[in-house]
């Protein structure tokens, strides 16, 4: 008897990529959850972001005096009892939520054990908000090397304004997503694209 | 684990891997070339003189005036994020990365280009008419709306392309 005889039949491919945007766009969509994830990761953002004495970096919903839509502004001081240097407003629904909602819908769409399930779909978010945070930390960088004084053009500053250019951008979430539900759900097992892989 | 067990995990690793490079590749090619360009410039008026020009088949007045497209009812301007670039990215790379025959990747990546920059025109079209007739869901269709529709679509694409240039596998039998 071969080993293939013995494992459920991997979902197929077609099923996998509707099942997951299905449940994507019911997860992306849901309010409750949507709401409160600013807030919530402001909360755990700030309390990361303390450990950085300088600069003192704050994130908080926009001041309704700068007419925003985002959900984020941030802003940067050199020290905690100074003025704002730098703002910068971005949408961490956009960053943070909207690829955990499809991380987690992948893993949701993919056959695992309950358990595996459980454990895969915490590894995922806490891989996304590092990823997010990430994100966020080369805008920092980014808004630093602004500062007058800070030093001339060369390829790290390329590289932190592409960072920051592109730091609401979806590739970079859709790219990252990919890899974590890959390495966390080993999808050759369980997942049949209809490929000839070798 | 044997050798014949490791291949599919070794395709699915390198799949994700070299997906993901050229992914990001392309966004540092959008984000640290293209987006300064003349070329990309032009680009932007082309999509705005095509739009204003289906538009104006249907709207009187609707011209395009270098990136805008302006009519009695709405203006809108082609702005960077308006291109089908990054989507037409995203699926280059997902077919380039995949393991298929040369010619059937050509045909994929020239098909689905073409698919996705029709695409875009609808999302344009779509939005400069929301704009005029439905202004209140503007934003939300502009932000949330037409970019989910444009990424299920490229996941589409990409999936209906792996399927046609993996077809033959279907009519095969296992061996147990």
């Amino acid at each position: 008897m071969s080993a293939s005889a013995t494992r459920p039949r991997p979902k197929p491919g077609f099923w996998f990529a509707a099942h997951a945007i299905a449940l994507t766009l019911l997860i992306g969509f849901w309010p409750t959850p949507r709401a409160a994830y600013p807030a919530l990761f402001h909360a755990h953002a700030n309390a990361l972001l303390r450990y950085l004495e300088s600069p003192y970096v704050r994130l908080a919903p926009p001041s309704p005096e700068s007419g925003r839509t985002t959900d984020t502004e941030m802003t940067g001081a050199p020290r905690a009892d100074a003025a704002p240097e730098w703002r910068s407003w971005f949408s961490v629904g956009r960053i943070g939520y909207w690829p955990s909602a499809a991380l987690v819908a992948m893993l949701l769409a993919t056959p695992l054990a309950p358990l595996r399930r459980a454990i895969a779909v915490a590894l995922g978010l806490a891989l996304v908000d590092a990823f997010t945070l990430a994100r966020i930390a080369l805008e920092i960088a980014y808004a630093s090397s602004q500062r007058p004084g800070a030093p001339a053009d060369g390829p790290a500053r390329l590289l932190l304004e592409v960072g920051s250019e592109s730091l609401t951008a979806t590739i970079p979430s859709a790219a990252f997503v990919l890899v974590c539900w890959v390495v966390i759900a080993s999808p050759w097992r369980t997942i049949d694209l209809g490929a000839r892989w070798r | 684990m044997s050798d014949r067990d490791d291949a599919p995990r070794d395709s699915w690793l390198r799949f994700t891997l070299i997906f993901a490079a050229l992914a990001v590749l392309s966004e540092l090619v959008y984000y640290g070339v293209a987006l300064e360009s003349a070329l990309f410039r032009d680009y932007l008026a082309a999509l705005a003189r095509i739009s204003a020009w289906i538009l104006a088949l249907f709207i009187e007045g609707v011209h395009a005036d270098g990136t805008a497209i302006t009519g009695r009812l709405f203006s809108v301007e082609i702005a960077r994020g308006c291109d089908a670039y990054r989507m037409c990215a995203l699926l280059t790379s997902a077919i380039l990365a995949f393991p298929a025959p040369l010619p059937r990747k050509a045909w994929g990546i020239a098909l689905g280009l073409v698919w996705l920059n029709l695409l875009n025109f609808v999302r344009i079209i779509g939005l400069f008419l929301i704009g005029g007739y439905a202004q209140p869901h503007f934003q939300r269709s502009h932000e949330i709306y037409f970019p989910i529709f444009l990424i299920a679509m490229t996941v589409g694409a990409w999936m209906f392309w792996v399927r046609r240039a993996t077809h033959e596998r279907f009519s095969d039998a296992t061996p147990a």
